[in-house]
C-alpha cells in the first residue's frame, strides 16, 4: 500500500485519487480495528462505499481516545494539548515515516519553493530535539536537512527563544545580501515584531526571501490579524505579502496546507490567497448540521481526505471552518464552543474563566 | 427605532421621570395592576392583533420554531396577571398599600417608595427575560428606561407601545430604546442618571455596566440549572422522562432554568443509563411537537464535536453511551458514568449521570456554587425536604418538581433575592 502512495506522490500526473483512495480505504478498514468498528456503526465498508467521498471520516477528537493505525509505529506525534485547557493529547501513530516526509517535503517545495532555490532557513520552531513528539518540529527538521544551504539554525531549544540571535541572523543575511527561509510559529514572529518595535529596528531581508508561518497566535502573547501580520512582515522585515506563506497543518494528517501566494507568483497567476494542499489529498466542506457535502463557496466544516494518512486514518473530520475555493480553500477559523445565548451559561464561558 | 443621540437620550429620561412625578407616584398600586393587566389581557388573547404581531415576528428575531413562540408566549404572560401580582406583592411587601400610603405597623407608620428611574438592560434574546423587571418597577411607581437588546428589540418594544395605548399614564413612564454595544456615552448617560440599575448578561457585560453605575446595581449573571431524580420515584421513569425533556426543549434550553444535566440516583426500577435512552426518545417525540429553532454553524458544529467526543469515548471503552436525533443537532443525550457537572453546549444537548447517593451532589456542585439557579427534583415526598435543603447549601435558588423549570411563579426569587423587596426603600414614623 505505502509503495503505491509513496509512487502517487512522487509522480501524481495522471493518476486516479479515487481508485487509490479506496485502496486505502479497504486496507485501513482491514488494518486498523477501531476504525472499522466505527465503519461498521456507520454501516460502510469497503463494499458499500464506492466513492472517496463517502469513506467514513474521523474526527479529530477521536485521536485522543484510540490509537488508529494499521500497523505498528515507527513514531507517535502528539497534539499540543493546549486547546480548551484539555490535558489529554491525541496521538498520531505512524506506521511509516516514509510516507510523511515524502509528503511533507514534495508539498513544502511546491508551496515555499516554487523557483527551487537552496537558502538558509531560520526556524522559529523549536528543535526536534527540544520537542520530538511534534509533527512540525518534525516537518521542520526534514525541510532543513532537504532544503537548508548552510547557515541553517533553529532559534528555539530547550533553553527558550533566542530572539537576538534570531535578530542577528537576519541582520547579517542583510549585509551579506542572502535571502533566508524563515519557518516560524505565528507567535514568535509576533515576539520579533513586538521586539523590532520596542528597539526601534527595522530589517531589510534581500529580494527572494520568504516566510512560511503556522498555528496562528491566538491565546499566547499579542493576537494579529492576517493582515496586520502581512504588514509587520513588510514593515520590519520588508518582506512582501506574496513571500509569506501560511501553513494549515495537523498532527493527525502527514499532509499539509499551504496559502497558494508564493505558488502563484512563479505561475503568474494572480489569484486570491487561500489555502492548496497536494494531489493526493482531497478537501470537502460539510454542513455541521447535517454532515453532508454543501454546494462550493458554501461555509462549514473541513474534512480531509490524505492518501499519506495510508498507515493510520485516511478521512479526518476537522473542526475547522472554511469554504472551497479556486482549487483550495479559504480557512475561517475553529470551532468555538456553542456562542452565549439566552442566559443559560455555555460550556466555554467557563473554560475561558478557567 | 431612529437613532440615539446623548441628547436624545437626556430627554426620553426627562419625560418619563416628569410622567412619573405627575401621573405614576399619584397613582394607587391597584390602578397600577389593573392598567397592566388589561394590557396583559391583549397580550393573552391569541385573536389580538399585539398577540398576531408578536407570534409572526418573534421566530425570525429569536430563532426559536414557531411553534415554540406560540408555546411559550402564554405561559410567559400570564404569570403576570393582577392576582398573581397581587399575591406576590403582599408576599415580599406584607401590605402592599405601604406604597400608596403610609400604613401603620409596630411602634408606628411606614411607607415603602420606589426609585425615580430604573434603567434596565435586557441582553438575552428569549422572550420574556427581563419583562419581570419591568412590570415590577411600574408596580413600584418607577419610571424605567429599557436599553433592549439591538438584535431581538421587538417584545419590549411592541409591550410599550400596547401600554401606551391602552393606559397612556402607564405608558409614559415606560421608554424602551436601543443601541449598539460600546456607546460610551450612551450608557454613561442611562447608567449613572438611574436609581437603581438591573442588568441581565454574561459575568464581563454586567461588570462593565456595574462600573457607570452611581445608584443600586442588580445584575443577572448566567446560570445553571438541573435535575435530580432518587432511585424510589423511578417505577415513573416514563413520564420523569417526558416532563425532563420538556424542561429541555422549552426555549431551545436558552433558559437560566434550563435543566442542562440529568442526575439520576442508581438502585432504582430503572438504572441511569436506561433513563438517558427514555430521555431520548422523549425529546424526539417532543422534536415533533415543539421542534428546536434554527441554531449557528458554530452551534451546530460544537454539538458535532460533543458528539464525537462520546462516540469515541465509547468506542474506547468507556461508560458513556450517546443518544442523538436522527436529523441534524436536534437533540443530543449523552451518558456519562463520570458524575462531574459539566455545562451543556444548550440547543437541547443534556447529559444523564448516576449518583450511587444524592449526598454526592454536594462535592460535585461545589465548583459550580454561585452559578446555580435551578434544580428540578422528583424525590420520594419523604425525602423532599432534606434534598432541598442540601440542594440549597450547595447554592441553589430555586427547587421545583420536573416538568415546571420554566414555568417558574412569580414568588422565585430570582438570584437568590426578593424582587420587588430589593427594589423599595422604606421610611419608618416611630411614634
Amino acid at each position: 500500500m505505502n509503495t503505491q502512495v509513496l509512487d502517487f506522490i512522487h509522480t501524481p500526473d495522471g493518476k486516479d485519487f479515487n481508485a487509490l483512495a479506496l485502496r486505502v480505504f479497504t486496507y485501513q478498514f482491514q488494518h486498523n480495528l477501531p476504525y472499522q468498528r466505527f465503519c461498521l456503526m456507520r454501516k460502510q465498508t469497503p463494499e458499500t462505499v464506492t466513492h472517496w467521498q463517502e469513506v467514513p471520516a474521523v474526527p479529530t477528537v477521536a485521536f485522543k481516545e484510540l490509537d488508529l493505525t494499521c500497523a505498528p509505529p515507527e513514531k507517535i506525534f502528539l497534539t499540543s494539548g493546549t486547546t480548551r485547557g484539555q490535558d489529554k493529547r491525541g496521538r498520531h501513530l505512524v506506521p511509516d515515516l516514509q510516507l510523511y516526509r515524502a509528503s511533507a517535503l514534495a508539498h513544502f517545495a511546491t508551496c515555499l519553493l516554487p523557483d527551487r532555490r537552496r537558502l538558509p532557513v531560520l526556524a522559529l520552531i523549536p528543535s526536534l530535539e527540544a520537542l520530538p513528539t511534534s509533527s512540525l518540529t518534525q516537518m521542520a527538521e526534514w525541510v532543513m536537512n532537504q532544503f537548508g544551504a548552510a547557515g541553517s539554525t533553529y532559534f528555539i531549544d530547550t533553553t527558550g527563544i533566542h530572539l537576538d540571535a534570531f535578530i542577528e541572523a537576519v541582520a547579517r543575511a542583510q549585509r551579506e545580501g542572502t535571502p533566508v527561509c524563515i519557518l516560524a510559529i505565528t507567535s514568535a514572529l509576533v515576539a520579533v515584531f513586538d521586539w523590532c518595535e520596542a528597539h526601534g529596528r527595522r530589517l531589510a531581508l534581500p529580494g527572494g526571501s520568504r516566510i512560511m508561518d503556522t498555528g496562528g497566535n491566538k491565546g499566547k502573547g499579542r493576537v494579529i490579524s492576517r493582515n496586520g501580520f502581512l504588514q509587520s512582515c513588510w514593515k520590519y522585515l520588508k518582506v512582501a505579502g506574496y513571500y509569506c506563506v501560511n501553513e494549515y497543518g495537523m498532527t493527525e494528517m502527514a499532509s499539509q496546507f499551504y496559502d497558494n501566494v508564493l505558488y502563484n507568483r512563479f505561475r503568474q497567476s494572480n489569484e486570491p490567497r487561500y489555502k492548496i494542499g497536494p494531489p493526493w489529498v482531497r478537501t470537502l466542506v460539510v454542513d455541521p448540521e447535517t454532515l453532508t457535502a454543501v454546494p462550493p463557496g458554501q461555509t462549514g466544516l473541513l474534512r480531509h481526505f490524505d492518501l499519506a494518512n495510508a498507515g493510520s486514518v485516511m478521512a479526518i473530520q476537522t473542526d475547522d471552518i472554511g469554504y472551497t475555493t479556486g482549487a483550495g480553500f479559504a480557512l475561517i477559523g475553529r470551532t468555538p464552543g456553542a456562542e452565549a445565548r439566552g442566559c443559560a451559561l455555555v460550556l466555554d464561558e467557563f473554560l475561558s474563566a478557567q | 427605532m431612529s437613532v440615539l443621540t446623548p441628547f436624545g437620550l437626556q430627554r426620553v429620561i426627562d419625560q418619563i421621570l416628569t410622567a412619573r412625578e405627575q401621573v405614576l407616584a399619584r397613582r394607587s398600586v391597584r390602578s397600577i395592576l389593573s392598567g397592566l393587566d388589561r394590557t396583559l389581557q391583549l397580550w393573552l388573547d391569541p385573536s389580538s392583533s399585539e398577540r398576531r404581531k408578536v407570534e409572526t415576528a418573534l421566530p425570525e428575531e429569536t430563532g426559536l420554531s414557531p411553534e415554540m413562540v406560540r408555546h411559550t408566549l402564554p405561559l410567559i404572560f400570564q404569570e403576570y396577571r393582577a392576582e398573581r401580582l397581587e399575591t406576590l406583592l403582599h408576599d415580599e411587601l406584607s401590605d402592599p398599600q405601604a406604597l400608596d400610603t403610609l400604613v401603620s405597623g409596630p411602634g408606628g407608620w411606614r411607607k415603602a417608595y420606589g426609585p425615580n428611574l430604573i434603567t434596565q438592560v435586557l441582553a438575552g434574546n428569549l422572550p420574556g427575560v427581563g419583562f419581570d423587571g419591568i412590570i415590577f418597577a411600574l408596580l413600584v411607581k418607577s419610571a424605567t428606561l429599557v436599553k433592549a437588546s439591538s438584535a431581538t428589540p421587538f417584545l419590549p418594544t411592541q409591550f410599550a407601545r400596547s401600554l401606551a395605548r391602552v393606559d397612556p399614564e402607564l405608558g409614559a413612564c415606560l421608554a424602551v430604546v436601543t443601541w449598539p454595544g460600546g456607546q460610551a456615552e450612551l450608557e454613561n448617560i442611562a447608567f449613572s442618571r438611574a436609581d437603581v440599575v438591573l442588568a441581565s448578561g454574561t459575568d464581563e457585560s454586567l461588570a462593565a455596566i456595574r462600573s457607570h453605575v452611581r445608584g443600586r446595581f442588580i445584575g443577572y449573571g448566567h446560570k445553571l440549572s438541573f435535575c435530580v431524580i432518587d432511585k424510589e420515584v423511578l417505577s415513573d421513569a416514563q413520564d420523569l422522562a417526558r416532563k425532563a425533556a420538556y424542561d429541555v426543549v422549552l426555549f431551545d434550553q436558552q433558559g437560566c432554568v434550563s435543566p442542562q444535566l440529568v442526575y439520576i440516583e442508581e438502585g432504582g426500577a430503572v438504572p441511569p443509563d436506561e433513563f438517558a435512552a427514555l430521555l431520548a426518545q422523549a425529546l424526539e417525540r417532543w422534536q415533533h411537537i415543539l421542534p428546536r429553532g434554527r441554531v449557528t454553524l458554530e452551534a451546530s458544529a460544537a454539538i458535532q464535536r460533543m458528539r464525537d467526543e462520546a462516540e469515541w469515548q465509547a468506542l474506547a471503552g468507556k461508560s458513556v453511551a450517546l443518544y442523538a436525533s436522527p436529523e441534524g443537532t436536534a437533540w443530543t443525550v449523552i451518558y456519562e458514568a463520570d458524575p462531574v457537572f459539566v455545562p451543556s453546549l444548550l440547543h437541547r444537548t443534556v447529559r444523564v449521570k448516576p449518583l450511587v447517593a444524592l449526598a454526592q451532589l454536594e462535592p460535585v456542585l461545589e465548583r459550580w456554587r454561585p452559578y446555580l439557579e435551578a434544580a428540578a427534583v422528583a424525590v420520594d415526598p419523604t425525602r423532599l425536604l432534606e434534598v432541598g435543603d442540601l440542594l440549597g447549601r450547595a447554592g441553589v435558588n430555586r427547587i421545583c418538581p420536573i416538568g415546571t423549570m420554566q414555568t417558574p411563579p412569580l414568588s422565585w426569587r430570582h438570584g437568590g433575592r426578593p424582587r420587588i423587596a430589593d427594589l423599595v426603600r422604606w421610611v419608618g414614623i416611630e411614634r
